[in-house]
């Protein structure tokens, strides 16, 4: 019982500092995208070369999406380990 | 600005490597025509430094070296708060951060020379004071993260540098020789274009190769390698606007602000971090912070030292 307890404990102190730096590093890559984007729209009148910053940003944007989407779902599959090991 | 025709050999280079081509140069031409790149850009820089030497130029050589100082410790929070890297990890990249590129540099110094734009020709030296604070930086944060190197082990490893030593002795020989220096400049002058293409055709080649490693992290690695040199540039180019430097040296100080080290520092985290993960570092700033500036980077940075030079 005790040895359950502390199991998940253990994941789920594991999982929410997990899941904190998967979010910072969510939203820090989404501003990043943004500022990319935004220097595009600024410099887009002199800039022959901003559809690239365009791209970047977009790119980076959807990177961060499919990290996160990927990372809650091996967080999941993690848990349900070590429910099932708890278990056992 | 338009992105110059040398900047296509690194498109070049890296295309051929994504797609699979077997493009390489032979062992020891790429270091070969590093070499040659170091020592023409020391070389002219110290002929420049002969004609202009003023005690003003001192005082702005100190005020780099607190720059290169500052670099550093902008980057290496993000590295360890956000990006979650390990103490020594987050260190080793932030020093990269805080040195400077030479090819960067010189794909800048190219630029404005083709669009004949005038600037503080004595850079150079600038461009050696910045490799150093960015390694004593290195020594505190290694402290900071359990290293043991001693200050005096640490400058003797400095001054054993290669970019260092090619550089300052480059900058040397340019300000000692002055008009003799002419004789040299067929060489180091007259082909510096052509040998920058090959560089950046061996570059193109290098940086697909660490785009493949991106694998843990990539995508912070990415941001933080894209907006990490943003940041910089910012602050190199209220720094350059604030010494009085024309426009084309307000673009050059936002471009050595904006660049990560991929020679000295990789090879003196090494020595100085030797438990650190040192592919983190080299894969940012040659596979992601490098294309950056030189393909999208540099027009901006363009726009915006023009832009400081118009605030009067």
């Amino acid at each position: 019982m005790q040895l359950i307890c502390h199991n998940s404990a253990v994941t789920r102190s594991y999982n929410g500092a997990n899941s904190l730096k998967n979010k910072i590093q969510f939203i820090y890559s989404q501003f990043t995208a943004l500022v990319m984007v935004a220097i595009g729209f600024i410099t887009a009148e002199h800039n022959p070369g901003s559809w690239m910053l365009f791209a970047l940003g977009g790119a980076i944007s959807i990177l961060a999406f499919s990290q996160i989407k990927s990372r809650k779902k091996s967080d999941v599959m993690a848990i349900k380990n070590a429910k099932t090991q708890a278990s056992q | 600005m338009q992105i110059d025709v040398i900047v296509l050999f690194f498109l070049l280079g890296f295309v051929a490597k994504l797609i699979g081509s077997n493009l390489r140069f032979p062992d020891g031409f790429h270091h070969s025509i590093s070499i040659f790149l170091m020592l023409a850009i020391g070389i002219k820089g110290g002929i420049a430094l002969s004609e202009n030497f003023s005690t003003s130029i001192l005082i702005q050589a100190g005020l780099f070296t607190l720059l290169g100082l500052a670099l550093p410790f902008m980057a290496y929070p993000v590295l360890k708060l956000v990006g979650g890297f390990e103490k020594k990890d987050s260190a080793a990249i932030a020093a990269h951060f805080g040195s400077v590129s030479i090819g960067t540099y010189a794909v800048a110094v190219a630029l404005l020379e083709s669009q004949n734009v005038a600037y503080e020709a004595y850079f150079p030296l600038f461009v050696v004071l910045l490799e150093f604070p960015a390694m004593f930086i290195a020594v505190f944060l290694a402290k900071e993260a359990g290293g043991k190197l001693q200050l005096g082990e640490l400058s003797q490893q400095i001054l054993k540098n290669e970019s260092i030593v090619l550089l300052f002795g480059g900058l040397l020989i340019g300000f000692v020789a002055q008009a003799q220096a002419v004789k040299l400049m067929p060489l180091f002058n007259d082909m510096f274009y052509g040998v920058l293409a090959l560089f950046l055709l061996a570059m193109g080649i290098d940086a697909a190769d660490k785009v493949k490693l991106l694998k843990q992290n990539s995508v912070f690695l990415i941001a933080f390698g894209t907006l990490t040199p943003v940041i910089n540039g910012l602050v190199g180019g209220v720094f350059g606007y604030l010494l009085g430097f024309s426009v084309g040296g307000i673009f050059l100080t936002i471009v050595l602000s904006a660049s990560a080290s991929y020679i000295a520092v990789p090879i003196a985290m090494r020595t100085l971090l030797p438990d650190a993960n040192h592919s983190f570092g080299m894969t940012t700033s040659l596979g992601i912070t490098f294309p950056f500036n030189i393909l999208a980077g540099m027009p901006v940075y363009w726009l915006f030292a023009h832009w400081l030079s118009k605030i009067a």
